[in-house]
Protein backbone atom coordinates (compact mmCIF):
# COMPACT_ATOMS: atom_id res chain seq x y z
CA UNK A 1 0.00 0.00 0.00
CA UNK A 2 2.81 2.59 0.59
CA UNK A 3 4.47 1.53 -2.37
CA UNK A 4 1.62 2.36 -4.60
CA UNK A 5 1.12 5.32 -2.78
CA UNK A 6 4.71 6.37 -3.38
CA UNK A 7 3.89 5.38 -6.94
CA UNK A 8 1.08 7.64 -7.57
CA UNK A 9 2.70 10.62 -5.89
CA UNK A 10 5.69 10.30 -8.61
CA UNK A 11 3.51 9.79 -11.46
CA UNK A 12 1.09 12.40 -10.44
CA UNK A 13 3.75 14.78 -10.04
CA UNK A 14 5.45 13.77 -13.54
CA UNK A 15 1.70 14.86 -15.28
CA UNK A 16 1.73 18.18 -13.30
CA UNK A 17 5.27 19.09 -14.44
CA UNK A 18 4.18 18.32 -17.59
CA UNK A 19 1.67 20.29 -18.05
CA UNK A 20 3.46 22.78 -15.79
CA UNK A 21 5.95 23.28 -18.94
CA UNK A 22 3.55 22.73 -21.43
CA UNK A 23 1.69 26.33 -20.10
CA UNK A 24 5.03 28.48 -19.20
CA UNK A 25 5.92 30.18 -21.91
CA UNK A 26 2.42 31.07 -22.81
CA UNK A 27 0.86 32.05 -19.70
CA UNK A 28 2.65 31.41 -16.40
CA UNK A 29 0.08 32.44 -14.43
CA UNK A 30 -1.87 29.48 -15.06
CA UNK A 31 1.03 27.67 -14.97
CA UNK A 32 2.22 28.82 -11.63
CA UNK A 33 -1.17 28.02 -10.22
CA UNK A 34 -0.68 24.21 -11.50
CA UNK A 35 2.00 24.06 -9.83
CA UNK A 36 0.42 25.16 -6.32
CA UNK A 37 -2.55 22.88 -7.06
CA UNK A 38 0.02 19.87 -7.67
CA UNK A 39 1.66 20.80 -4.16
CA UNK A 40 -1.65 21.25 -2.34
CA UNK A 41 -2.86 17.95 -3.73
CA UNK A 42 0.35 15.55 -2.85
CA UNK A 43 -0.29 16.71 0.60
CA UNK A 44 -4.18 16.17 1.25
CA UNK A 45 -2.85 12.40 -0.07
CA UNK A 46 -0.46 12.29 2.40
CA UNK A 47 -2.32 13.41 5.01
CA UNK A 48 -3.50 9.99 6.02
CA UNK A 49 0.00 8.83 6.98
CA UNK A 50 0.35 12.31 8.44
CA UNK A 51 -2.36 11.40 10.80
CA UNK A 52 -1.10 8.38 11.53
CA UNK A 53 2.47 9.56 13.03
CA UNK A 54 0.40 11.82 14.59
CA UNK A 55 -1.70 9.36 16.69
CA UNK A 56 1.17 7.58 17.42
CA UNK A 57 2.90 10.55 19.41
CA UNK A 58 0.25 11.54 21.27
CA UNK A 59 -0.85 7.96 22.48
CA UNK A 60 3.11 7.67 22.97
CA UNK A 61 2.91 10.89 25.78
CA UNK A 62 0.02 9.53 27.50
CA UNK A 63 2.12 6.93 28.68
CA UNK A 64 4.61 9.33 29.62
CA UNK A 65 3.91 12.35 31.82
CA UNK A 66 2.51 14.56 29.09
CA UNK A 67 3.58 18.03 30.60
CA UNK A 68 7.38 17.31 30.87
CA UNK A 69 7.31 16.06 27.28
CA UNK A 70 5.53 19.22 25.40
CA UNK A 71 4.72 17.08 22.46
CA UNK A 72 1.57 19.89 21.71
CA UNK A 73 4.21 22.50 21.63
CA UNK A 74 6.37 20.80 19.35
CA UNK A 75 3.28 19.16 16.90
CA UNK A 76 1.86 22.94 16.41
CA UNK A 77 5.32 23.80 15.62
CA UNK A 78 5.58 21.52 13.32
CA UNK A 79 2.20 22.70 12.03
CA UNK A 80 3.09 26.37 11.85
CA UNK A 81 6.73 25.41 10.04
CA UNK A 82 5.18 23.44 7.37
CA UNK A 83 2.70 26.13 6.23
CA UNK A 84 5.16 28.42 6.64
CA UNK A 85 7.42 26.45 4.35
CA UNK A 86 4.42 25.99 2.15
CA UNK A 87 4.10 30.04 1.50
CA UNK A 88 7.69 30.71 1.02
CA UNK A 89 8.33 27.73 -1.73
CA UNK A 90 4.96 29.19 -3.39
CA UNK A 91 6.82 32.48 -3.52
CA UNK A 92 10.42 30.74 -4.27
CA UNK A 93 8.83 29.32 -7.07
CA UNK A 94 7.08 32.68 -8.45
CA UNK A 95 10.19 34.27 -8.75
CA UNK A 96 9.34 36.28 -5.49
CA UNK A 97 12.22 35.63 -3.02
CA UNK A 98 12.39 39.03 -1.05
CA UNK A 99 8.36 38.15 0.05
CA UNK A 100 9.59 34.21 0.36
CA UNK A 101 12.16 35.54 2.98
CA UNK A 102 9.48 37.41 4.53
CA UNK A 103 7.29 34.44 5.26
CA UNK A 104 10.20 32.30 6.39
CA UNK A 105 11.24 35.52 9.38
CA UNK A 106 6.83 35.89 10.49
CA UNK A 107 7.06 31.51 10.34
CA UNK A 108 10.37 31.88 12.89
CA UNK A 109 9.09 34.66 15.00
CA UNK A 110 5.61 32.59 15.57
CA UNK A 111 7.50 29.39 16.61
CA UNK A 112 9.39 31.46 18.83
CA UNK A 113 6.13 32.39 20.59
CA UNK A 114 4.87 29.18 20.47
CA UNK A 115 8.09 27.93 22.41
CA UNK A 116 7.70 30.89 25.05
CA UNK A 117 6.55 28.23 27.54
CA UNK A 118 9.21 26.06 26.83
CA UNK A 119 12.07 28.61 27.42
CA UNK A 120 10.45 30.30 30.38
CA UNK A 121 10.79 26.73 31.95
CA UNK A 122 14.64 25.90 31.18
CA UNK A 123 15.10 29.63 32.42
CA UNK A 124 13.42 28.66 35.81
CA UNK A 125 14.98 25.21 35.68
CA UNK A 126 18.45 26.75 35.49
CA UNK A 127 17.21 29.68 38.09
CA UNK A 128 16.70 26.60 40.92
CA UNK A 129 19.73 25.12 40.09
CA UNK A 130 21.32 28.69 40.42
CA UNK B 1 -11.25 15.44 -2.61
CA UNK B 2 -9.72 14.23 1.13
CA UNK B 3 -8.00 11.44 0.35
CA UNK B 4 -7.87 10.53 -3.17
CA UNK B 5 -5.27 12.73 -5.48
CA UNK B 6 -7.35 13.36 -8.60
CA UNK B 7 -5.52 14.49 -11.39
CA UNK B 8 -8.76 15.73 -13.17
CA UNK B 9 -8.81 19.12 -12.02
CA UNK B 10 -5.14 19.50 -13.27
CA UNK B 11 -6.34 18.11 -16.61
CA UNK B 12 -9.60 20.94 -16.79
CA UNK B 13 -6.79 23.87 -15.41
CA UNK B 14 -4.27 22.50 -18.09
CA UNK B 15 -6.89 22.50 -20.62
CA UNK B 16 -8.43 26.23 -19.64
CA UNK B 17 -5.04 27.60 -19.80
CA UNK B 18 -4.41 26.35 -23.09
CA UNK B 19 -6.93 27.58 -24.39
CA UNK B 20 -6.57 30.67 -22.65
CA UNK B 21 -3.21 31.08 -24.59
CA UNK B 22 -4.62 30.47 -27.74
CA UNK B 23 -7.10 33.05 -27.35
CA UNK B 24 -4.84 35.57 -26.36
CA UNK B 25 -2.76 35.09 -29.03
CA UNK B 26 -5.60 35.27 -31.82
CA UNK B 27 -7.17 38.53 -30.26
CA UNK B 28 -3.24 39.87 -29.89
CA UNK B 29 -2.37 38.91 -33.36
CA UNK B 30 -5.81 40.47 -34.40
CA UNK B 31 -5.02 43.48 -32.75
CA UNK B 32 -7.07 43.67 -29.47
CA UNK B 33 -4.57 43.41 -27.09
CA UNK B 34 -7.05 44.68 -24.03
CA UNK B 35 -9.23 42.04 -24.97
CA UNK B 36 -6.81 39.15 -24.65
CA UNK B 37 -5.62 40.79 -21.29
CA UNK B 38 -8.84 40.79 -20.09
CA UNK B 39 -9.24 36.86 -21.29
CA UNK B 40 -6.50 36.04 -19.53
CA UNK B 41 -7.40 37.68 -16.42
CA UNK B 42 -10.98 35.62 -16.90
CA UNK B 43 -9.23 32.46 -16.98
CA UNK B 44 -6.95 33.07 -14.18
CA UNK B 45 -9.88 34.49 -11.92
CA UNK B 46 -11.69 30.86 -12.71
CA UNK B 47 -9.00 28.96 -11.93
CA UNK B 48 -7.86 30.42 -8.97
CA UNK B 49 -11.61 29.91 -7.75
CA UNK B 50 -10.84 26.68 -8.03
CA UNK B 51 -7.64 26.35 -6.36
CA UNK B 52 -8.42 27.85 -3.83
CA UNK B 53 -10.55 25.50 -1.82
CA UNK B 54 -8.14 22.96 -2.21
CA UNK B 55 -6.25 25.56 -0.24
CA UNK B 56 -8.62 25.80 2.45
CA UNK B 57 -8.99 21.95 2.90
CA UNK B 58 -5.24 21.52 3.00
CA UNK B 59 -5.49 24.51 6.14
CA UNK B 60 -8.45 23.26 7.77
CA UNK B 61 -6.47 19.32 7.08
CA UNK B 62 -3.53 20.79 8.61
CA UNK B 63 -5.22 22.46 11.38
CA UNK B 64 -7.12 19.92 12.71
CA UNK B 65 -4.51 17.20 12.22
CA UNK B 66 -2.13 19.62 14.94
CA UNK B 67 -4.66 20.63 16.91
CA UNK B 68 -4.22 24.17 16.40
Amino acid sequence: MIYDSMMKIVIFSIISILFILILKPNSPHISSIVMLLASVMIFLFITPFLEQIVLFFNSFSSYMNYKTLYIDIVLKIICISYICEFGAEICKDAGINSIATKIELGGKILIMCLSLPIISEVLKTVMTIL
Amino acid sequence: MGTTMDINIIFQIAAVGILISVFNQVLSKAGRDDQAMLTSLVGLVVVLFWVIQYINELFTTVRTMFGM
